[in-house]
């Protein structure tokens, strides 16, 4: 008798504590949205943000939320946007989309958010890019790459899609290394590896590259390569295209391409970043990629500035996330502030759409699906460690 | 032994009214502009999850089988649904948004249902660790394969592009057709447990050879409740699909799967009262916890170790909520205190929050129509009448009224 009681005793708070915690918060978000809605005419702007924070890409998130912050502090101190302080309402969506609608959904239902950063990965703004054309609310991206998620009127994004590098690569195969006989390796089952060939095919092609050879294996995570290798070497190519991932391209691609005796160029997208070594260091010469940021870019003075600026904020070295956040809140602030006074979100989205912006991972101008054609770093392997070597610019 | 102030057929009159007004109560939140997008998000989300829940319940609670491929079946109704809908535009096919979004998403749940057989017959010759096993790997192959398939990434059909996202699905999921899907699914739960099926399938729980030795077809039962239970996955994954509009061959990964395994466990095994409130709580707790910002995840965390260290059978146990039993007990309060207490409890969490009343009353329609009966006790009795009634032939069971007796035989002692 006793032991029932106190189950149902124990059962008795549970309920009640759910109960009044319901009562509690929903009390607490009503007056919080009432406050938001008089400071939308008052001091402060409000963007929102949705990035992943727990879950497996914790790290990404949390290196944009730094980004972010470094960003609205910066403007904040130099007076905010067009005299109003920035406010960020940062939300947690753990990489799942069902959380990242949420988030969306909560972020809109705020009058005074004019813009929302984020999501983080192609995954959760997929589930986004819908939403933000329902409530007519930007948002903008920061990393997520995937070409699939380019739908809509109202997604945006500060870094550049997967397939784009292929034009890149291409553009740096003719103008930069001036080669004429180029081919191409690439995974078919892996859209990362067949869409970047797919375009530097079609780009390549423009520039009047002669593509001599194209090879394919049939995922992106095979370890032998050596008889597509040596077809392409016989095919008298100088330079190959190969958009795999670091932990295949590293140990398999490039030794194995060098023991056929191909010498010339292998280049990668960024996949290759963090790219997985032999022990023979020399084979990694003449080894290109493409990446969104590098702290040595010399050609671009902000990137000084914001190491900088970074370093002092968070004691540790930005990353390619935390670059491209700290963009995202410049390019909402341009378009805030191109869109007027008190700008409604639709002016923001006209204000977006199709400008020009130059930031810490380059200059770009964004197209009209809202993806940027914007300047590429190219870094080069030089005894085993990636260096600086240039920037392309778009066509 | 007659308590009841209300016959069976006016109890189910009176879940049906409660059913009725939770809904206008919605409709009336939503058409007032009461309910932001948010708070309508989450209601869906919530319905969508009460579906998931309650149908792995009859799984893990009822059957007492312990699964980790729900999601998969959920991905693959997801799948099914999105993809058939938008094979009924490309053809050009005349039909409502409404017919299209029923037929897709029953589509999905006969889809997951088939794979749900498929799966059920090798796998269902185990139990306990290696069944989760087998379901766990089943998930993550429903996974590889649909990331895979052309068809099922970019923007669907013949123009997919493998690995990626499915993109540009309808969102034709609408909040109320959705909870009325939501109060089918969980009446024909109810009632499934409460049938002679159910009552075969508590027996296999219970003691599996002693169910076998009385005549039970023990497979067909396991493969029957793993069927259902994958077919209403697959109905929520249309749901999901089409509230979402996005799908990502991740979700169908083992970790969702224990998400959902953690709300049954959370309400209590067996409990359909325990699966909608931990369902409609755990959706909504997150939400709530977002003023924790960083620490969301790490509080949500602790309140799960907190109720499973202070509560280890769940919220509920095996105990349900009952809207005609409600009634009785505030006709004749000395009857039973405690239990009228725990009722009101519930009664006051659902009428506190618009979005967990919307499935709390859900339960009394299906709670309604018998009386009360103990699970645990229920499940033995059970095993008992089949055993003595199922003599030697193949009958799933007793006549249906032996159940009744068995009941407010178990009701009698459990009041002593």
């Amino acid at each position: 008798m006793n032991t029932r009681f106190t189950a149902k005793f124990v059962t008795i708070c549970a309920a009640t504590g759910l109960a009044v915690s319901l009562a509690g918060c929903s009390g607490g978000s009503l007056s919080e949205n009432s406050g938001s809605d008089s400071a939308a005419q008052g001091n402060t702007i409000t963007l929102g943000s949705i990035t992943t924070n727990s879950g497996t890409a914790a790290a990404y998130g949390e290196a944009e939320v730094a980004g972010f912050k470094l960003a609205i502090s910066e403007i904040n101190k130099a007076g905010g946007i067009n005299g109003k302080k920035v406010k960020l309402e940062s939300m947690d969506d753990k990489g799942d989309p069902t959380e990242s609608s949420n988030a969306f959904n909560k972020l809109s239902g705020d009058d005074s958010v004019l813009a929302v950063l984020g999501p983080t990965i192609s995954a959760t703004t997929a589930a986004v890019a819908p939403l933000a054309d329902q409530s007519k609310l930007v948002a903008i991206a920061p990393a997520a790459t995937a070409d699939s998620i380019e739908s809509g009127n109202y997604l945006f994004r500060a870094c550049f899609k997967d397939s784009y590098q292929g034009e890149i690569a291409a553009r740096f195969a003719a103008k930069t290394l001036k080669v004429k006989k180029v081919a191409v390796l690439y995974g078919t089952g892996d859209p990362y590896s067949s869409g970047t060939a797919e375009s530097f095919m079609k780009e390549a092609k423009q520039l009047g590259l002669d593509v001599v050879d194209q090879e394919s294996s049939s995922s992106a995570d095979d370890t032998e390569y050596s008889s597509q290798l040596q077809k392409i070497q016989a095919s008298g190519a100088e330079f190959l295209y190969a958009p795999y991932y670091y932990s295949i391209a590293g140990p398999y691609i490039i030794p194995q391409a060098r023991s056929v005796g191909f010498n010339g160029v292998v280049m990668g997208p960024d996949g290759y970043d963090g790219l997985k070594l032999t022990d023979n260091v020399s084979l990694y010469n003449k080894v290109y990629y493409t990446t969104h940021y590098s702290p040595d870019d010399k050609e671009n003075s902000k990137v000084a500035d914001f190491i900088k600026s970074f370093r002092s904020e968070n004691k540790s070295d930005p990353n390619t996330f935390s670059a491209l956040s700290y963009d995202t809140v410049y390019m909402a602030k341009q378009a805030i502030e191109k869109a007027g006074k008190n700008p409604t979100r639709e002016q923001v989205r006209k204000a977006l759409a199709g400008s020009k912006f130059d930031g810490v991972t380059g200059s770009f101008t964004l197209d009209k699906t809202g993806s940027p054609k914007k300047s590429v770093i190219v870094l080069e392997m030089k005894d085993g460690k990636p260096v600086f070597n240039s920037t392309v610019k778009p066509a | 032994m007659k308590k009841s102030i209300l016959s069976t057929k006016q109890s189910y009159l009176v879940c049906a009214l409660g059913v009725l007004a939770l809904f206008l109560l919605v409709m009336a939140v939503c058409e007032t502009g009461l309910a932001s997008p948010y708070i309508k998000g989450i209601m869906m989300t919530a319905c969508i999850a009460v579906i998931m829940t309650t149908s792995l319940n009859l799984t893990i609670g009822v059957l007492g089988q312990l699964t980790l491929g729900c999601c998969g079946f959920q991905a693959i109704g997801a799948y099914t649904a999105a993809l058939l809908s938008k094979l009924i535009v490309a053809q050009g096919i005349a039909m409502s948004d409404m017919s299209r979004f029923l037929i897709t998403i029953v589509a999905g749940g006969a889809m997951a249902c088939i794979f749900g057989v498929i799966v059920g017959v090798p796998a269902l010759r185990l139990h306990g660790d290696y069944l989760a096993i087998i379901t766990l790997g089943f998930g993550e192959i429903i996974r590889v394969i649909i990331q895979n398939l052309k068809f099922a990434g970019g923007i669907g059909l013949s123009k997919g592009q493998q690995g990626q996202a499915l993109i540009g699905i309808d969102r034709l999921a609408n909040l109320y057709v959705v909870f009325w899907i939501t109060v089918l699914t969980v009446a024909f739960l109810f009632m499934f447990g409460r049938s002679r099926y159910g009552r075969a399938v508590k027996a296999i729980r219970d003691d599996e050879i002693a169910a076998s030795a009385s005549g039970l077809n023990t497979t067909y039962l396991k493969v029957l409740v793993f069927a259902i239970s994958a077919f209403f996955a697959g109905v929520a994954g249309g749901i999901f699909a089409q509230y979402i509009g996005s799908l990502n061959p991740a979700m169908a990964g083992w970790l969702n799967s224990i998400n959902y395994v953690i709300m049954v466990v959370f309400g209590g095994m067996g409990s359909i009262t325990g699966s909608i409130v931990s369902a409609i709580g755990l959706t909504i707790l997150p939400e709530l916890l977002r003023a924790f910002s960083d620490y969301r995840m790490l509080v949500y965390s602790v309140a799960l170790v907190l109720v499973m260290i202070f509560r280890p059978q769940g919220i509920f146990g095996s105990w349900e909520f009952s809207l005609s039993k409600f009634i009785n007990h505030l006709f004749y309060r000395g009857n039973g205190p405690k239990r009228g207490r725990a009722a009101v409890a519930v009664e006051g969490t659902a009428s506190t929050d618009g979005v967990a009343s919307t499935e709390d009353n859900a339960t009394p329609d299906t709670a309604a129509g018998a009386d009360d009966v103990s699970r645990l006790q229920d499940g033995v009795i059970a095993s008992a009448g089949i055993a003595g009634t199922g003599e030697g032939s193949a009958g799933v069971g007793p006549d249906p009224n032996a159940p009744r007796d068995g009941g407010a035989m178990q009701e009698g002692d459990d009041r002593r």
